[in-house]
This record gives structure tokens, C-alpha cells and sequence, in this order.
């Protein structure tokens, strides 16, 4: 397939092309900056002189950083928020888009699941009554106080679900005169059919799950259960920008605050992994759905 | 994934967004559910009170902690909250011992506290802002500490809370009943003085300004005539950023200086006396009109930075360091942080403090009555309300030369791990006594034996290596922060006694909790000031002022300054 190349299609490539790179400069900008400043003197970072080039080059930053044990304790349990958190959310989406794809004859109580299901879309009990309930379960100060809440995210659930309807219904016929039930046609037919999709759906909870903070503070006891993201937070923003007036103490902790250096070599090694991810599951978003499966 | 329509797409996207903004709307509305209370068990001894007495059986106190990392970058790798060492010596000498009930980082702690206070888990000794103290009164949830204060406490704790004639203890008394213990500051610590850069004024020729229109000059030659000699127009005159009023970098000074008192750093008005003894908003008054005329002026030939009102207060200091500006309006600590920065990054900067220039001669600042933002209370239900005394007692105590070789980060002392911990107000004032007296007197090493040695040594020895040239320790900056801070005679505690000696301020009168419409329209007004003066300021008509005092008080202002008159004839302690 060759196309004929006039001047308005060679015009569009260069506009393009030209809008593209500008996007990705853009996006790349923040995080050459922050691997600057990473990599620079204190005195310059925290005059603010750094731009996109280190000033006065120096490693110190990050041969303090291997020595930090917060730091690789709070990796340690991202690593494990992730491993556990997507498996769990993977597969409770899974097995519930499939009953819930089929028509309402096979499933008769189709619709009140539905609906069941998409109600916790509209409202949420808020964030006491949440707390409360984390609470009352027991899982506070447990890492599955991180996962539980939420093991089931109805959208990617509802993504998943007509995902599972627009694979052929010949598919789901063929299985059945074989004589296989819903499970073996859910393991052995659906699962293999829709990789793209899970993959799609467990880039999204791998970076939902690596980049959530808020409920690591909300529901962890001590910081070192702190998962990575939660600890960072931690770092950017121990100053109360509410006070009106700042006491000795806080003071001291000024002092002591300037080493800007170090928290941007953490939080540019923070974003790093999840950046390496991504090319490594981008193939799956391009690859066609299902190929080739039935001809119709 | 092609089956979705566009319109269910959409749907489901306001669903999402819908159910984000719910969650995040409904988490300060929650009410409180306070159990009933009844037990309140006496611990009798026979033996009279020992304010470091040791308990026959353990103690198990419950605190929670709103943490920052440990301040000293000598601490032990890794530590926990609960590793702390202070408690590992409060077991051996009063064999109590804290369990946290949970810790989170102090940024976050607010929300995390009334979590807890909504679901009735609180831990036995409570960290309070003022707010919260009046809700838990109200519910009747905190420990009388009249008899524990009475009995338990050390002489060196009642001299503390006696240091300002009872008068911060006495509000948080209620019925008689001492409720909480405050941690307080000298209030004097707020007043505001003016950091120039000396440097800058040698190179240009100039003399310190005195008033405002030799500040003017001063500015204007720092914008215009190369102070730092690179060659480059770099440079601009005051530092401001976008709140004008805040705990630093901020205008509070300027205003003063124009005699126009508008807040204490909160964005909310002050309150001043006026010749009838009432309280009058002092963010309304004429003389406001006159200070934002001038930084109008300002704003247009350069002297104001033309950014100030995307800036924050960590671009200023940023600013500071990098040598952009060379004055900037502050409290005494300044060198203590950023200026040390700027000290060690130029070895040519000097900066000295003067006071805040006004209309003819030096000005007036503006100083609360009671500068406090934390007290300390313990629950209705611990059983030894008498061990939170004694546990302040205790920090108190540990300041003690004895304990100096033990008591250091390196070993796993946080101190700010630690709680209850209450300072001596007078701190900064008997450092900067002791250090001057030794150093006149040529000591080498501090001789007093208090509880304040540990805060009195460390400054003195960073004095003494900053006038040597020591940096082994500290560098040059770090240790003539400590130095030109507190010990100094012309530095910013020096000069802040001065003003304390010559009277030079005004007091903010109001200093309760906000009242009701405060709490109501608060956020309003101050976004309304915000807006007006920050538009004044970059352009627009000066007559803009007279609007917003009309709007200011139609909103809600008449009826907070009703209600501030009320509490002042009322409740306020005279």
C-alpha cells in the first residue's frame, strides 16, 4: 500500500511529525529537569539555577541515595503493592466481566448485577465512613488495606465486559458442542482471545497502583509500611504552607530542609520504573484484536 | 474495545468524575461520635509527688505523631518513630512507655487526626491546635491537669508557664479546670525587621535606609545600578511573593511601616485598638490604602519583581540564595535560613537587619499577644493523667548538661519525635544573655548548669568557630546563621530586644479561636484581599481599595468585627 504522495498529504506528515516531537519534548522536559537538578551542587540547586543541564556535575545525590533505607524499604513494598494488587485486580475483573457479557436469557439476573455493580460508580460512601470500614475489617496498618478497597475497579471491569461481547459468539458455540463448560471456555478460549485487553487494563492498574499515595496515609499506621510513592509524598511536602507564623523548631527544620538534590534523585528513580514498563506492554495496544479466529 | 459508542463513553466519564468530586467533598463534614466517659480511676501514693518520680508498674502511654523526617543529618539511617531513644530513657528513669497508635507525616496529620477523632480512637496524650482543643472541650473529652500541673510539674516547667504571668495557661482553663498545656513562644519573635544586603549598600555608596523613602532609593539603585558588580542587570529590589502576608517573605513589615497594621500572617485582618478602646479590623484602615499606593509605584519601575505574584515563598528564598535580591522584610531567624544559603553559596554577601523603615524614621511593627499554635491534652480516659507531666518534666530535664554526651542525633536522639515537649519561652533570650555573657567575659566553654545548656552550648560553639573561621563542624554559613540569629548583638535577636526596649510596636489584640463568622466567611474575605491588593498592586486604580473595604464589610466583616468586640469585652484576659 503505497500512497501517491501529494503536497498536501507531504505538507500533513511535516506538521505532524512537527506537532508530535513538540508533545514529546514537552512531556520530556519535566523529567530531564528533575534529573538536572538531581545531578547538580545543592548550593545551585537550591538558588534555583538548574535548568535542563546539570550545574557543578556531581554524583553525590544518588551514592546517597543507595545508602537511604527508606527509600528501598518503600520500594520494596510498591513492589509488592503492584505483584499483589494486579493479580487480585486482574483477575476479579475477569471473572466477573464474563458472567455479566452474556445475554440476558443465559443470565437472567443479569441487570440487577449490573446494576449492582455500576451504583458504586455514581455514589462512594466518602472518606469516613470508608476509613471506618477499613477499620472495622481489621486490614489497617496491612498492605492489603492497599489493595482490598478497590480490588474491583467496575470501569475497567466495564471495559473488560464489552471486550468479552464483541468476541464472536461462534467461538463461545463451537466450545460448547465440544462439550466444554463455562470455565474451560473462560480459561481456554477467553483468556488466550483477550490478552490485548488484559494487558491494556493491567497497564493501567500497575500504574494506578504504583502512583497511589493517598491511601497509604490514610490507612498505614507507621512509614515504614509506606509504599514508595507515599513516602515521596512525604519528602515534598513536609512544610504546612497553611501557618501564619513558623516556630523555632520549624525553623531548625528549614535549616536542615536544603537537600533538594536528594529528593529529586528519589522522585526522578520513583518515576523510573514505571517509565521502563510502558514500551514493554505498548506493543499490546497496537496489536489487532482477534485475528483470524472466524470466518464469517 | 470498539464497541463502546462515543456516548456511553462520555457517560461513564462524568460518572467518574462525578463519583471523584463526591468522595472528595465529604471528608471535613463528618460528625463527631463521643463516647460517654465515666471511668476516671485515681493512682494513690503515699509518698509526695516526684515530678521525675519513677512508677512502681510500667506505664503505657498512647500518642499518635505527625513526623518529619529526623531534622539532624547525623540520625542513625533508617530509625523508627518508635526506636527513638528519648524512650528508651524514659522507660529506665519513669518506666513509661509510648505506644504510637499510628504516625503519618506531619503534612497529612491534620486530616489523618480528624479521622480519628470521627471514629472515637484517640490516643491517651493529645498534640492540639487550638481549633481542635475547642472541639474536644466541648465534648467533654479532655482530663482536668489542674492537680497532675499543681502537684507534678517541675519547677522549671511552672517557671515557663509562669514566664508570661499565666497568661497563655489561663486560656486553655475552662471552669477552672486546666485543660491543656501550652507550648508557647516569646510573641516578640514575630516582630518584623528588614534584612539588607551590606554588601550591596558598600558597593553602591549607600547608608541603611531609615524610612521609606530612603528605602526607595536603596531599592531603586539595587534595581538599577549593578549592586553585585557582574556586569549584568540581574537584579531586583524587595522581595514579595504572591501571599502577601505569610510566615516569611511577605510585606507584613512594609504595611507596619506605613502604620497600617492589616494581619498577622494569616491573610486574616488583625485587630488593633482604636482611641475608644474598641477593636477595629486593621486590614481596612486608611493607611493600607497608602502602603498599596506605594507598591503600586513600586511594581511599575522595577523595585517589586514584575513575577512576585506567581511566586512562592520557595522561589523567593531561591531568589535570596541565587543573589537576585538583596532585602527582604522578616522575623529575627532569617539568617539562620535562607541567608545562610546565600552566605555559602557568595562569600562576599553580609546582611545586617535594621528596623522596618517608616513615613518619618524607623517604624512600629506588629506583634501578637500570644504567639502559639500547639498545646498539649490529655484524654478523659488515661489513667495517669499525671504522666503527661511528668514526660514533659522529663524533655525539660534531658536539656541538662549531664546528659549531654548521651543526649545526640548521632546516638538516635530525635527530639522532634518527642512529645509532649514544651520549650522555655524565653529561649532565644537566654541563649543570646548566656552567649554574650560568656563571650564577653572570654570563655571558652558555657559554665551554666540548667536545663537550657544543650541550646545555649550549641549556639556558643557555633559563635565561637564562625568568629574563628571553624568550619569543621558546620559551614561558614550554617554557623554564622546560628551566630548572627541569636547571639549577635545586632542581629535578629539583638535587634528585636531592641524594639522590645524602646516600644517599638503595636500588639495584635485578638488572639481566641476564630470566632463563628471568622470560621464562615473566613476564606471568602481573604480571597477577596488577595485578589483586590494584588490587582491594585500591578495597575489597577488605587481607588479599587475603597470598593473592596465596602465589599469586605458587607460580606461578613461588620459581623466579625461585632463578634471580636464581643470576645474582647468578654473573654479576652486584660
Amino acid at each position: 500500500m503505497r500512497h501517491k504522495q501529494s503536497i498536501s498529504r507531504k505538507l500533513f506528515i511535516v506538521f505532524n511529525t512537527l506537532l508530535l516531537a513538540l508533545i514529546t519534548v514537552l512531556s520530556v522536559i519535566p523529567f530531564i529537569h528533575l534529573l538536572s537538578i538531581s545531578l547538580s551542587s545543592n548550593t545551585a540547586a537550591s538558588a534555583g539555577e538548574v535548568r535542563l543541564w546539570p550545574v557543578g556535575f556531581s554524583f553525590d545525590s544518588y551514592v546517597y541515595l543507595g545508602e537511604k533505607v527508606e527509600f528501598f524499604r518503600s520500594l520494596w513494598v510498591s513492589v509488592k503493592r503492584v505483584v499483589l494488587g494486579t493479580i487480585v485486580n486482574l483477575f476479579l475483573v475477569f471473572i466477573t466481566a464474563y458472567p455479566l457479557s452474556k445475554s440476558n436469557d443465559r443470565f437472567k439476573f443479569r441487570t440487577p448485577y449490573v446494576w449492582f455493580f455500576a451504583i458504586t460508580m455514581f455514589f462512594g460512601g466518602g472518606l469516613i465512613p470508608t476509613y471506618i470500614l477499613v477499620k472495622n475489617t481489621g486490614l489497617i496498618d496491612s498492605i492489603w488495606a492497599l489493595i482490598l478497597p478497590g480490588a474491583l475497579n467496575v470501569w475497567n471491569m466495564v471495559l473488560m465486559l464489552n471486550f468479552f461481547r464483541s468476541i464472536p459468539k461462534e467461538l463461545d458455540e463451537a466450545a460448547t458442542i465440544d462439550g466444554a463448560g463455562h470455565w474451560i471456555i473462560l480459561w481456554k478460549i477467553y483468556l488466550p482471545v483477550s490478552l490485548p485487553s488484559i494487558a491494556t487494563i493491567g497497564l493501567f492498574t500497575i500504574v494506578g497502583h504504583w502512583n497511589a499515595w493517598f491511601d497509604g496515609i490514610l490507612y498505614l499506621n507507621s512509614p515504614d509500611k509506606y509504599p514508595l510513592q507515599t513516602y515521596l509524598s512525604t519528602l515534598i511536602m513536609s512544610m504546612n504552607a497553611q501557618m501564619s507564623s513558623i516556630s523555632i523548631e520549624q525553623i531548625k527544620a528549614m535549616e536542615n530542609l536544603s537537600e533538594k538534590t536528594l529528593k529529586t534523585a528519589q522522585i526522578f528513580m520513583g518515576a523510573l520504573p514505571i517509565m521502563i514498563v510502558y514500551p514493554f506492554l505498548q506493543k499490546y495496544f497496537v496489536k489487532g484484536i482477534i485475528v483470524g479466529s472466524v470466518k464469517e | 474495545m470498539k464497541k463502546i459508542k462515543p456516548w456511553k463513553m462520555m457517560l461513564l466519564a462524568t460518572m467518574a468524575v462525578s463519583l471523584f468530586t463526591a468522595c472528595s467533598s465529604q471528608d471535613k463534614t463528618a460528625t463527631t461520635t463521643s463516647e460517654p466517659v465515666t471511668t476516671k480511676e485515681e493512682t494513690k501514693t503515699n509518698t509526695p509527688p516526684d515530678p521525675l518520680g519513677k512508677y512502681a508498674d510500667l506505664v503505657t502511654v498512647t500518642e499518635v505523631l505527625g513526623y518529619n523526617p529526623p531534622e539532624d543529618p547525623r540520625t542513625p539511617q533508617g530509625i523508627k518513630p518508635e526506636e527513638n531513644a528519648y524512650f528508651k530513657d524514659l522507660k529506665e528513669m519513669l518506666n513509661i512507655e509510648v505506644k504510637y497508635k499510628w504516625t503519618v507525616p506531619s503534612s497529612q496529620f491534620e486530616q489523618k487526626f480528624s479521622l480519628a477523632m470521627a471514629s472515637a480512637d484517640l490516643p491517651d496524650i493529645l498534640e492540639l491546635d487550638p481549633k481542635n482543643f475547642e472541639k474536644l472541650k466541648n465534648q467533654d473529652m479532655l482530663a482536668d491537669l489542674t492537680d497532675a500541673y499543681k502537684q507534678y510539674a517541675s519547677p522549671a516547667l511552672k517557671k515557663y508557664m509562669e514566664s508570661d504571668g499565666g497568661f497563655a495557661m489561663k486560656t486553655f482553663e475552662s471552669d477552672g479546670k486546666q485543660l491543656a498545656i501550652p507550648a508557647f513562644e516569646d510573641p516578640f519573635l514575630s516582630s518584623q525587621q528588614l534584612w539588607i544586603r551590606k554588601d550591596w549598600l558598600d558597593n553602591l555608596n549607600l547608608q541603611a535606609p531609615k524610612t521609606i523613602d530612603e528605602l526607595e532609593k536603596v531599592a531603586e539603585a539595587f534595581v538599577k545600578n549593578d549592586p553585585d558588580k557582574n556586569g549584568k542587570n540581574d537584579t531586583y529590589g524587595i522581595a514579595a511573593q504572591k501571599n502577601l502576608f505569610f510566615w516569611g517573605f511577605d510585606l507584613r513589615g512594609f504595611f507596619n511601616g506605613f502604620g497600617a497594621y492589616p494581619s498577622i500572617g494569616d491573610n486574616q485582618s488583625a485587630w488593633i485598638k482604636d482611641s475608644e478602646g474598641k477593636l477595629i479590623p486593621g486590614l481596612i484602615q486608611p493607611e493600607v490604602k497608602a502602603a498599596l499606593g506605594k507598591l503600586q509605584s513600586w511594581y511599575q519601575n522595577g523595585i517589586l519583581d514584575k513575577e512576585f505574584a506567581l511566586k512562592d515563598e520557595n522561589k523567593s528564598v531561591e531568589d535570596i540564595t541565587a543573589g537576585k535580591v538583596g532585602i527582604s522584610y522578616g522575623e529575627w531567624w532569617y539568617p539562620n535560613w535562607p541567608l545562610n544559603l546565600n552566605m555559602d553559596k557568595d562569600p562576599k554577601a553580609n546582611w545586617i537587619a535594621v528596623q522596618i523603615p517608616g513615613l518619618e524614621g524607623p517604624g512600629n511593627t506588629l506583634v501578637p499577644k500570644i504567639r502559639s499554635s500547639k498545646l498539649f491534652a490529655v484524654n478523659k480516659k488515661m489513667k495517669n493523667p499525671e504522666a503527661a507531666i511528668k514526660m514533659i518534666n522529663f524533655y525539660i530535664e534531658m536539656g541538662n548538661k549531664k546528659y549531654m554526651d548521651q543526649n545526640k542525633a548521632e546516638k538516635g536522639y530525635v527530639y522532634n519525635w518527642f512529645n509532649p515537649r514544651i520549650y522555655n519561652p524565653a529561649q532565644i533570650d537566654t541563649i543570646y544573655t548566656e552567649v554574650n555573657k560568656a563571650l564577653d567575659a572570654n570563655q571558652t566553654e558555657i559554665t551554666l548548669d540548667d536545663e537550657n545548656y544543650k541550646n545555649v552550648a550549641d549556639v556558643f560553639k557555633a559563635t565561637k568557630d564562625f568568629l574563628s573561621g571553624d568550619t569543621s563542624t558546620a559551614s561558614r554559613g550554617v554557623n554564622w546563621g546560628q551566630y548572627f540569629s541569636r547571639a549577635a548583638k545586632d542581629g535578629g535577636w539583638g535587634m528585636t530586644r531592641q524594639l522590645k526596649e524602646s516600644k517599638a510596636y503595636v500588639n495584635n489584640e485578638f488572639y481566641g479561636i476564630p470566632v463563628a463568622s471568622q470560621v464562615e466567611k473566613g476564606t471568602q474575605l481573604d480571597k477577596l484581599m488577595q485578589e483586590s491588593f494584588t490587582k491594585i498592586i500591578m495597575g489597577a486604580p488605587l481607588d479599587e481599595f475603597d470598593k473592596f473595604v465596602a465589599s469586605w464589610k458587607s460580606l461578613g466583616g461588620d459581623q466579625i468585627t461585632q463578634e471580636v468586640n464581643e470576645w474582647y469585652t468578654k473573654q479576652a484576659t486584660k
